[in-house]
């Protein structure tokens, strides 16, 4: 892989690697981090250039170096955390967008960190089920399951 | 749709807030990735391996400048002009040989000598000659140095030199046409007056002899020829006193020297030669 390939690898999928870290760790801080530690570890490892391959290794990785940071500081409360989010067309912020925005906010809490991962995906960055199985690797059928489960949790 | 179905629906309007752009984070990443390589890294080791590299050298190079050495010999049977970096001249005597540091040499004029030499030297700093039993230092002079065995005689032809034992407190300050002779073995030296051509005739390839014990002259023979004389030794002690020019071969010699006390002698094969009474 060379300059010209990694920094393609970044632009393609540097923004949802880093969601994806949000969207397990609820911290922005960590998220920012552990992006930058992902792509290092991709350099690093001297792997080839292939962009659907790498975008598997990519949330590999990324699970990986969570995990791993977890298991280091076993801080598992505070990234129950606090998701603040903002709207995307902030020009006109209406009463009702921010009343949404903070139901959203709140209504992530009953959900667990694999629920959680597999909603926002989902629901915020708009992939499809099988992509999510894709960069996960996980089946359709298991995401299919999670997603139900967390619909079933924000409706009550 | 329901206010649930709203509710799920309004998450496409968000996005995540990180406070640092793709842009900003890119940057930082190309910073730990291939930027470190080839910058901080490099420059780095570039700066210590030089500075590593460059302090061998310096230490190499001095080390070499200090502790070369030439080496200047005579066999027997052979004379040898050498000329010092400074310009001083050595005339070595058969089988003689000197040692010096020619880069070493604007630190410290020395020389190692063993064996028979005449220094023509340079005017400057001091000048050291270096043998087994005496160190001769001088300014600039011209002076013989015999040290062969544990003779050591210095005859000094102009300027001043000082001569000092190497193992006894012996030390003599000589002027022109002076003569200094250190015995180790009987402690003890002279300094007296004597004529130069005993001591640098066999500069110009002459023999000169005053008084001289037999035993001497034939050694003397054997050097400048590369021979081996038996004799016996009761012969040892006559003297002898002769000056001429050193003859080409060695027969003419031995049968100058040999005439004057009535012996006879033989070439009982190359180079060894037999003394014997008539």
């Amino acid at each position: 892989m060379n300059k010209k390939e990694f920094k393609d690898i970044y632009d393609k999928y540097g923004k949802s690697i880093r969601n994806y870290l949000y969207y397990r760790s609820g911290s922005e801080e960590l998220a920012n981090d552990l992006t930058q530690d992902v792509f290092v570890k991709l350099w690093e490892g001297n792997y080839k250039y292939h962009s659907e391959k790498n975008k598997a290794l990519l949330y590999k990785i990324a699970g990986g170096l969570f995990l791993d940071y977890h298991r280091k500081t076993k801080s598992e409360a505070d990234y129950i955390a606090h998701f603040k989010f903002k709207l995307k067309d902030s020009s006109s912020p209406d009463e009702n967008a921010k009343h949404y925005r903070k139901k959203c906010e709140l209504a992530l809490k009953s959900l667990t960190e694999k629920e959680r991962t597999v909603f926002l995906m989902n629901k915020m960055e708009g992939l499809i089920y099988k992509e999510i199985a894709e960069c996960l690797e996980i089946s359709v059928k298991a995401v299919e399951k999670r997603m139900s489960k967390a619909l079933k949790k924000l409706e009550a | 749709m329901t206010e649930y179905d709203k509710n799920i629906d309004s998450f496409k309007n968000l996005e995540n807030d990180f406070g640092t752009s793709d842009d900003a984070l890119w940057a930082k990443i190309e910073e730990k990735t291939y930027l470190k390589k080839e910058t901080k890294t490099f420059t780095l080791g570039w700066k210590s391996y030089g500075i590593a590299a460059s302090l061998i050298i310096l230490v190499g190079m001095t080390l070499f400048l200090r502790l070369y050495t030439i080496e200047v010999s005579a066999h027997k049977g052979q004379h040898i002009s050498h000329e010092l970096p400074d310009g001083s001249l050595v005339q070595l005597n058969a089988a003689s040989s000197i040692n010096y540091k020619p880069y070493w040499w604007n630190m410290e004029r020395a020389v190692e000598l063993s064996g028979e030499a005449f220094f023509e030297v340079e005017k400057g700093k001091s000048f050291t000659v270096i043998s087994e039993e005496g160190n001769t230092t001088v300014l600039g002079t011209s002076f013989n140095i015999f040290a062969r065995e544990s003779a050591y005689q210095v005859y000094c032809k102009t300027g001043k030199v000082e001569v000092a034992s190497n193992k006894h407190d012996i030390q003599y300050k000589i002027t022109a046409g002076e003569l200094a002779i250190i015995d180790n073995t009987a402690k003890s030296g002279i300094k007296k007056k004597m004529d130069a051509r005993d001591y640098t005739s066999w500069i110009d390839n002459k023999f000169s002899f005053t008084d001289t014990s037999l035993a001497r002259v034939f050694q003397e023979l054997e050097l400048q020829y590369n021979i081996n004389i038996d004799y016996n030794k009761e012969l040892s002690d006559l003297k002898y006193g002769a000056y001429f020019e050193r003859p080409q071969h060695a027969d003419l010699a031995m049968n100058l020297i040999c005439m004057q006390f009535n012996l006879n002698f033989e070439e009982t094969e190359t180079g060894q030669y037999k003394v014997y009474r008539k």
